[in-house]
Order: structure tokens, then C-alpha cells, then sequence
């Protein structure tokens, strides 16, 4: 018989004796583990899930390292990140749009170049991944970001059923074809066209860029010192959306509060025959709840190339690679190396599989090897065939990042909207919109 | 002798209550203090030194500039001259509508009918909801291009084709600031459905044996008893409408062509999305300047008014 005192006492002895154990455990372990807290700016339903998915498994397999990755408002992308950044907050790793880069990159110093920190695992990437989808990362010469998916931009939607009820089989082939596809169109409270014209918010001044570059003009020269769109070509893009506006008469009455939202809105209510959106729109409409026959066809690249503008110097771009979901290192973060292992687990081919339309449809993923795989041809034949006959990329540049954008669109997108309502000419408005830019890079390079 | 030590220890016990009392009192209002220091001392006092600098983010250094970011935005900005006539016009529509739209429903709900209590609730409901909800729902019902308004408006023969209320340089403002009266009118009805109920009702009943109409009753009795109510009504709601961001924001985003952009849209721009940091700060500062001397006159001239 052990007396009951001793048999106290040596129970509490094992019990202490398993808590300073488990205690000191824990507390080697949290000495050991590191914390990384991750930004992921928008994104569809399931690219979140994915996300956070991969961001498991990566905890999982690095018992040293978790990741704590948190979906964000696109919207607010910079704001979070501007007052995070004066308030010395930032996380160790972002995941936005290419077109932050120029800004969180080289200008203000959030990112830091991966090819100088990384040399040998970037080498690498530029074996693994198509050259338009580092391109649309790097400025300056460095990589800021890895890529998970591209958008492939811009595309025209086109409504199967509406342009059939009109006598036409297929989307238009040229940009004065998609005139006269739109006065026919525009019935019945039906708009034939819409592009994005709402100042303030990023869409409109995106879209004309593209637009221009696409007509054979360019926003900034080769060097990056002089803002130059104010050319014949320039002049000719313009006063064609002006003509679509005050000529033809095909787009909505509040042309002028048109972003991408909500031409996605329209033509899912299909009230909208034919309108800008990107690869994204068949994703996008997935997550706003689009019936499922909603009859639409995406075009891409469109507006076709070489058709109806003059030529100028430049040549006419058939279209845009902006990298998504690309991922950056603060420069601010204290792991830096822990955060690039993250990275390169987010970029595994096993990871970007899911952009094949595996679950994610509506974008173009990265990595060669995925592009022609088995999973992508049965999965996403509208990205696998004409990648492997070498036509999904052919020409396109990466999208332009352009430090200072939101300000020089700020003057822009005033003076096109006031060109949009014949307050003044096309020309006016570029040559306008030409001085107020050029004075705001001028400040930047000062 | 014991009466008079006994005395010195009850003064000296009381002075030490006193004292205690004292410092009990500091302790009191001691996170009130902490609170306004850091959240609103500090803050402005930073925005004052940031002013004075020309923090750009897109560059890495920045240095004293004085007044510099002042006389620019006085004499070089394009912009400003448009957004401050916006925002008077945003605060002279908004005051006179929702104090205008908010006394004639509080005189309504004065009088006794039916269903009067689920009307004042009904009433009430504005001011319940986020003011982004709010925002976004309006914004829906004014689209240009499937909104439910132009629709109305339709079948009841009143347009001829949809409106697009956002994004015309003639309505945009217009639309927004309706939204703003919408959004505030409550908040005046309440005030003054409880500064009517307190009127003492003999004034109207001897007024009537006088003979005084409905009309003079409104004008010599009910105006005049509400006059400090109406006084402290116009200058809350000019204050908000000073600071409203989140409705023309939502709503048009500040265009087109600047003409919903009001000064805390501009602020916001500046700072936020084109990075300039000590720009935003001096017109954060201006506009803080312009409402502190608008407040401390307008209570000055009540106190003056009131007086005589």
C-alpha cells in the first residue's frame, strides 16, 4: 500500500515534470519556427481556396517556416500597401498585379530584386516559364515577382445568341466591322459595345494604354523619359471610341461610369452584345453566378491587328501578358529566405496545374511544362492549342509599368472623358493629357 | 487645546480627501487625455510637420520646404479651384436640404395620425445603415444603364431614355449630394421632433385666442423656440458634409471630370494614390484651418445673437 501523501506527490512530480517538458518543447519549437505573413490581393473563389490550400500543405512539409497568407480587397491594394509602408507594418510577401511593380519596385523599394538576391533559382524560373511572363515582372532590368497565372488582355466578349438574332456568325474582324456589328446590335435596350471609360479607378486609363499600343502608338519612348501618345495613331484611337460614342451611338448612355465590373454586369444580364473584358471575364462570371448557358464566346486577341489605322513607328501589339498573383518579397522582412522558399513552393508546376482550368478557368497559367501538359490539353484547350502552335503569346509584350500611373491617369482619363463628350478634340485632349504627364514624370526623374 | 487639534487633524484629513479626490479625478479622465493625445494631438501635429516637408513616396528622400506645399497648391494646382466650388456647393445643398427636408417631416410627425410610431422607425432607417451601403445601394438605383430610377421614370412617361445620372457633369453632383440629405435628414428629424415636443403648448394656445394663423404659429412661435436646435443642427451637418468621403467616392468615384470630387476625395488622391504625401498634408491642414474658424465664428456669432 503506497500512502496517499506519496502518491500525490509523485503524480504532481510526473506532471510538472511533463509540463517544463512540453513547455521547453514549445518553446524550442517557437524559437525555431518562423512567421511569415503574406498579402494576397484579389483573386476568384478559387484562386483563394487554391491559395490557401498550396499555403497548408507549404506548413505542412516546412515544420520551421508557417506562412500565415491573408486574402485581401483588390480594391484597396494601395492604399493597404502605401500606409503600410509609412507606417512601417508591411507583411514579408505580397501577391498582387504586374502593374504595382514599377512602383513598389524600383521607386519606393517595397520589393526587392529577386534576380540579385536569388540569382541561381531565377535562372531557373526563366527556363521554366515563357519569356512574356518574366518580362511582365521585371523593370529596370531586375525581377521583382514570380508570376502564378497571367491575364491575357484584352478580349471581346461577344454574345452567341444576340449577334445570331442580328445575322452574324462570328464576332467582328475588324475595328470598323465591330462599328457597324454595333449600330445593329443596339436595340431593344440592348447596348452593341462597351469599353471602359469611369475615371478613378484604374480601369480607363489600363484599357486606352492598351488600346493605343494595340493602334500602333505607344504611351512612353523607349527610354522611359518622355511621354509620346499624342501621335497620329494615338489621335486615330481616340476618336474611334469617340466615334463609337457620338457617331455610332452603340454604347451605354453612362458610358462615362463604364468600368469592367460593370460591363461584366451587362453582359451577363445581357443587356451588352459585345464589350472589352479579358481572359478573366469566364472566371469572373463563374464567381458573380452567370447562368451556366449564357451564351458567350471570348475573342482573343481582339481588337485585331493591322486593320483600319495608319501605321506608325510602332509596331501594333495583338495583345498583353500582365502577370497575377505574383508573388514579392518585402524589402523590409527579416526572412527574406524563408519567404522565397514560399515562393517557389506557390510556383511549383504541381501548384500552378490549378490555373489549367484545374479548378481555375478564365486565366493562362505560367510554366511551359504546364502548358503542354495532359491536364491543360483536356482541361484548357483554348490555352493548350494555341500555345503549342506557339500563337497564344506570339507578339504580345507585357504589359506596360509606368511609375506615377494612378496621377498621369488622373489628368488622362479627365481629358479623354471630356474628349468622349465633344468638349474638346481627340487631339486636344492627348495634347492636354501629354503636357500634364510629361510634368508629372519630369517631377519623378527630377 | 484638544478642540483645536482636533480641528487641525479634521482639516488636514479633509485636505488629504481633497487631495485624493483630486488625483482620483486626474486618474478619471486620464485615458480620455491619453486617447485625444494620440488619436487626434499627435496626428494633427504630425500633419503639420509633414506639410512642411515634401514627402513624395515615390522618392526615397525628402527635405524641409517651408510653405512651398501651400503656395503650390494656391496658385499651381488645376484642380483645386473645381474641387473647392464642389464642395461649398456640396455643403450649401446638403445643409439647406436635409435641415429643409428634416424640419418638415419632424412637424409632420408632430401631429397626431395613424401609424405615427412605425412611421418615426421607418424614418429612422437611413441612419441605421452603413453609410456604404448605403452608397452602393443608391448607386445601383441611379445607374445609367439598367438603374431602377431611369426605369420608373420611364414608364411613367417622365423620360424619354435612360439618364445617366453618374456620369453627367450635370447631374453627378446633384445625385451624389441627394444621397448625402437622404443620409442625414434623420438624424434632423429626430433633433427636432424632440425640440417641437418640448415647445410648452400654452404659447399656441394663447396665440390662437389671439388669432394667429397656422402659418404665424410656425413663424413666431415654433421657429423662433427651435432656434438653438436649428443653430447646433446646421452646424453638424455642415461639419459632416465637410468630411464625407465614403458616398461620392462610392457613387462616381469623384468624376467625371472632377465634378463630384470634393476636398477629403482630393485629400485622398493626393496621399494615397499619387503618393504625395506632404501635399495631402497641407490640404488636410487648410481644410482644418477653414473648419475651425467657420465653427468658432458661427458659435460666436449664436452666442452674440443669443445675447442680444
Amino acid at each position: 500500500m503506497i500512502k496517499k501523501g506519496i502518491k500525490v506527490r509523485g503524480l504532481s512530480f510526473i506532471i510538472s515534470l511533463l509540463l517544463v517538458g512540453w513547455i521547453g518543447s514549445t518553446s524550442l519549437l517557437a524559437q525555431q519556427q518562423v512567421t511569415l505573413r503574406c498579402w494576397q490581393f484579389g483573386g476568384l473563389f478559387t484562386e483563394v481556396e487554391h491559395y490557401k490550400k498550396m499555403t497548408d500543405e507549404f506548413n505542412k512539409a516546412h515544420p520551421n517556416i508557417k506562412v500565415k497568407i491573408t486574402n485581401e480587397d483588390y480594391s484597396l491594394r494601395r492604399p493597404k500597401v502605401t500606409t503600410a509602408f509609412a507606417a512601417g507594418t508591411l507583411p514579408d510577401l505580397i501577391s498582387s498585379d504586374s502593374s504595382e511593380i514599377a512602383e513598389n519596385g524600383p521607386q519606393m523599394g517595397i520589393y526587392i530584386p529577386l534576380d540579385l538576391e536569388f540569382p541561381e533559382d531565377v535562372a531557373e524560373f526563366r527556363a521554366r516559364f515563357p519569356e512574356p511572363v518574366l518580362d511582365s515582372c521585371t523593370i529596370e532590368g531586375h525581377l521583382w515577382a514570380i508570376a502564378t497565372y497571367v491575364d491575357l488582355d484584352p478580349v471581346l466578349s461577344w454574345n452567341v445568341k444576340l449577334l445570331k438574332e442580328a445575322g452574324y456568325d462570328g464576332p467582328p474582324a475588324t475595328w470598323s466591322e465591330l462599328a457597324e456589328y454595333a449600330v445593329k446590335l443596339t436595340k431593344n435596350g440592348v447596348y452593341g459595345f462597351a469599353f471602359p471609360a469611369r475615371a478613378g479607378v484604374g480601369d480607363m486609363g489600363l484599357y486606352f494604354r492598351e488600346f493605343l499600343m494595340m493602334a500602333g502608338g505607344r504611351w512612353l519612348n523607349e527610354e522611359g523619359t518622355k511621354i509620346i501618345f499624342n501621335h497620329e495613331n494615338g489621335v486615330a484611337a481616340l476618336q474611334w471610341l469617340y466615334d463609337l460614342v457620338n457617331k455610332y451611338k452603340v454604347t451605354p448612355p453612362d458610358i462615362l461610369d463604364i468600368d469592367f465590373m460593370k460591363i461584366q454586369t451587362l453582359f451577363i444580364q445581357e443587356r451588352l452584345a459585345m464589350g472589352i473584358t479579358g481572359l478573366w471575364f469566364a472566371g469572373v462570371a463563374k464567381d458573380m453566378g452567370a447562368p451556366a448557358d449564357l451564351p458567350y464566346q471570348l475573342t482573343v486577341p481582339f481588337p485585331p491587328v493591322g486593320t483600319d489605322f495608319p501605321k506608325g513607328e510602332f509596331r501594333q501589339i495583338p495583345g498583353f501578358v500582365g502577370a497575377s498573383g505574383a508573388f514579392a518579397i518585402v524589402s523590409t522582412s527579416e526572412h527574406k529566405k524563408e519567404a522565397w522558399e514560399y515562393i517557389k513552393w506557390m510556383a511549383r508546376d504541381d501548384s500552378l496545374i490549378a490555373w489549367a482550368n484545374y479548378p481555375i478557368v478564365g486565366r493562362s497559367p505560367v510554366s511551359k511544362k504546364v502548358l503542354l501538359s495532359e491536364i491543360c490539353k483536356e482541361n484548357a484547350p483554348y490555352i493548350y492549342k494555341p500555345y503549342e502552335e506557339g500563337t497564344l503569346l506570339k507578339g504580345r509584350m507585357a504589359l506596360p509599368m509606368i511609375p506615377a500611373v494612378s496621377e498621369m491617369d488622373a489628368v488622362f482619363e479627365s481629358l479623354e472623358q471630356e474628349a468622349l463628350l465633344g468638349m474638346i478634340t481627340p487631339k486636344e485632349a492627348l495634347d492636354k493629357a501629354q503636357t500634364g504627364c510629361q510634368k508629372i514624370l519630369d517631377e519623378l526623374k527630377e | 487645546m484638544i478642540v483645536r487639534a482636533k480641528c487641525k487633524t479634521l482639516v488636514r484629513e479633509e485636505n488629504i480627501v481633497i487631495r485624493h479626490e483630486k488625483i482620483l479625478g486626474y486618474l478619471y479622465v486620464l485615458p480620455v487625455v491619453v486617447l485625444v493625445c494620440t488619436l487626434i494631438i499627435y496626428p494633427i501635429l504630425h500633419s503639420m510637420r509633414l506639410s512642411f516637408l515634401n514627402v513624395y513616396l515615390l522618392k526615397k528622400t525628402s527635405s524641409f520646404v517651408g510653405l512651398d506645399q501651400y503656395k503650390e497648391l494656391l496658385t499651381k494646382d488645376p484642380y483645386l479651384p473645381l474641387v473647392a466650388n464642389n464642395t461649398l456647393w456640396w455643403i450649401i445643398i446638403a445643409t439647406v436640404g436635409s435641415i429643409g427636408i428634416g424640419f418638415l417631416l419632424a412637424l409632420f410627425l408632430n401631429v397626431k395620425v395613424k401609424f405615427q410610431n412605425l412611421l418615426r422607425i421607418l424614418i429612422f432607417i437611413p441612419w441605421i445603415a452603413p453609410e456604404v451601403v448605403i452608397a452602393g445601394i443608391w448607386k445601383y438605383i441611379f445607374d445609367g444603364s439598367s438603374g431602377i430610377l431611369n426605369e420608373v421614370l420611364l414608364r411613367l412617361g417622365l423620360i424619354d431614355a435612360y439618364v445617366p445620372w453618374l456620369s453627367s457633369i450635370k447631374t453627378v453632383l446633384f445625385a451624389d449630394v441627394f444621397v448625402q440629405i437622404w443620409r442625414n435628414y434623420t438624424f434632423v428629424t429626430i433633433l427636432f421632433l424632440a425640440g417641437l415636443q418640448a415647445i410648452p403648448k400654452e404659447l399656441y394656445e394663447s396665440a390662437e385666442i389671439d388669432g394667429a394663423t397656422k402659418f404665424q404659429l410656425l413663424i413666431y412661435i415654433t421657429i423662433p423656440q427651435l432656434r438653438t436646435m436649428i443653430a447646433f443642427a446646421t452646424l453638424i451637418i455642415v461639419l459632416w458634409s465637410f468630411n464625407t468621403f465614403a458616398i461620392p467616392f462610392i457613387m462616381s468615384a469623384g468624376g467625371p471630370l472632377y465634378r463630384s470630387t470634393i476636398i477629403p476625395i482630393y485629400i485622398y488622391n493626393i496621399g494615397i494614390q499619387f503618393f504625395k504625401i506632404s501635399k495631402a498634408a497641407a490640404l488636410s491642414n487648410m481644410l482644418f484651418v477653414f473648419i475651425f474658424i467657420f465653427s468658432i465664428t458661427y458659435v460666436f456669432s449664436l452666442k452674440v445673437t443669443k445675447e442680444e
